[in-house]
């Protein structure tokens, strides 16, 4: 098993028996600096975890209005979205320096649901964890705003 | 068990059982209009379920820049937060009308969690669905205002 799963935040907490099963299910790709990881509006349905590089997400991509919500780099996971809800990708990902991601599909976490449930539980706060932060901190950037 | 609970959207889906076991872990308030009902900064222990009433979520409260967030009505939660981690509370909520609502304790859902886990998946599923709409919106709105 690929040790690095010990360290990610999304499996933080997870047994060794869970993150076998992840480690083993999950396929690897790489993409190059400037390369489109994902693009807003598409339907996606897999989740991504950065295990080297970084990447930035943008909402209306090659735009003149196009912004940057943010950059995520080493250990960093996008579009765990799509193990939520069916919606279309809501920003496009481009990878700034050469990147290396694990994908993992949504069949594989419910699996990990109907096999170990507490594991998947736990698979499911880290992530909600992630939005609660990422919540908090666009709330203070527009409380500062204002 | 209050009907409340088969109405509100982050218990949906979830089976009799569940929903008997969180209404019997929660408790339920009254709160007179305006009252603070969660007041930034300060720890917080409790998720909140609006059975009836509209409470207003604020920054900054009561100072110069206070900004409204949200409003809130019935079948709607708040305070979830305090079920992921330990933090203060990031706005203020204050009651616009009279408003009851039930408060359940993180313990109570992390009990449900040992006892009946792929029912809490059901609900943790849902409540970080709801963050993902949030949080979808907001970008919208902050991509709309800076680009």
């Amino acid at each position: 098993m690929d040790n690095i799963y010990n360290f990610l935040p999304v499996f933080q907490g997870l047994d060794e028996d869970a993150l076998e099963f992840l480690a083993h299910n999950a396929t690897s790709r790489e993409f190059k600096a400037g390369e489109v990881i994902i693009r807003e509006g598409e339907s996606g349905n897999l989740i991504y975890i950065i295990s080297s590089g970084s990447v930035r997400v943008v909402k209306h991509f090659g735009q003149p209005n196009a912004t940057e919500l943010d950059i995520l780099r080493d250990r960093d996971f996008f579009g765990e979205i799509c193990l939520l809800d069916s919606a279309p990708r809501s920003a496009t990902v481009q990878a700034l320096t050469d990147t290396n991601l694990y994908l993992l599909t949504p069949a594989i976490f419910e699996e990990l649901n109907e096999r170990m449930p507490r594991q998947f539980c736990l698979c499911i706060i880290n992530i909600a964890r992630d939005l609660s932060r990422r919540l908090r901190r666009i709330d203070e950037v527009f409380a500062a705003r204002h | 068990m209050d009907p409340i609970f088969k109405q509100v959207p982050i218990f949906a889906g979830m089976d009799d059982a569940s929903l008997e076991f969180i209404a019997q872990h929660s408790k339920e308030h009254v709160f007179p209009a305006h009252e603070v009902i969660v007041r930034e900064g300060e720890q917080g222990h409790q998720i909140f379920i609006i059975a009836k009433g509209s409470v207003r979520v604020v920054k900054n409260y009561c100072s110069i820049n206070e900004l409204d967030l949200a409003v809130l009505n019935d079948t709607d939660f708040f305070g979830e937060i305090c079920l992921f981690y330990t933090a203060h509370r990031t706005a203020t909520v204050e009651a616009n009308i009279e408003t009851r609502a039930f408060t359940i304790r993180p313990l109570a859902f992390h009990s449900l969690g040992q006892k009946m886990p792929q029912q809490y998946a059901i609900l943790l599923l849902n409540i970080a669905r709801d963050m993902a709409r949030r949080l979808r919106n907001i970008d919208e709105v902050y991509a709309a205002t800076h680009g």
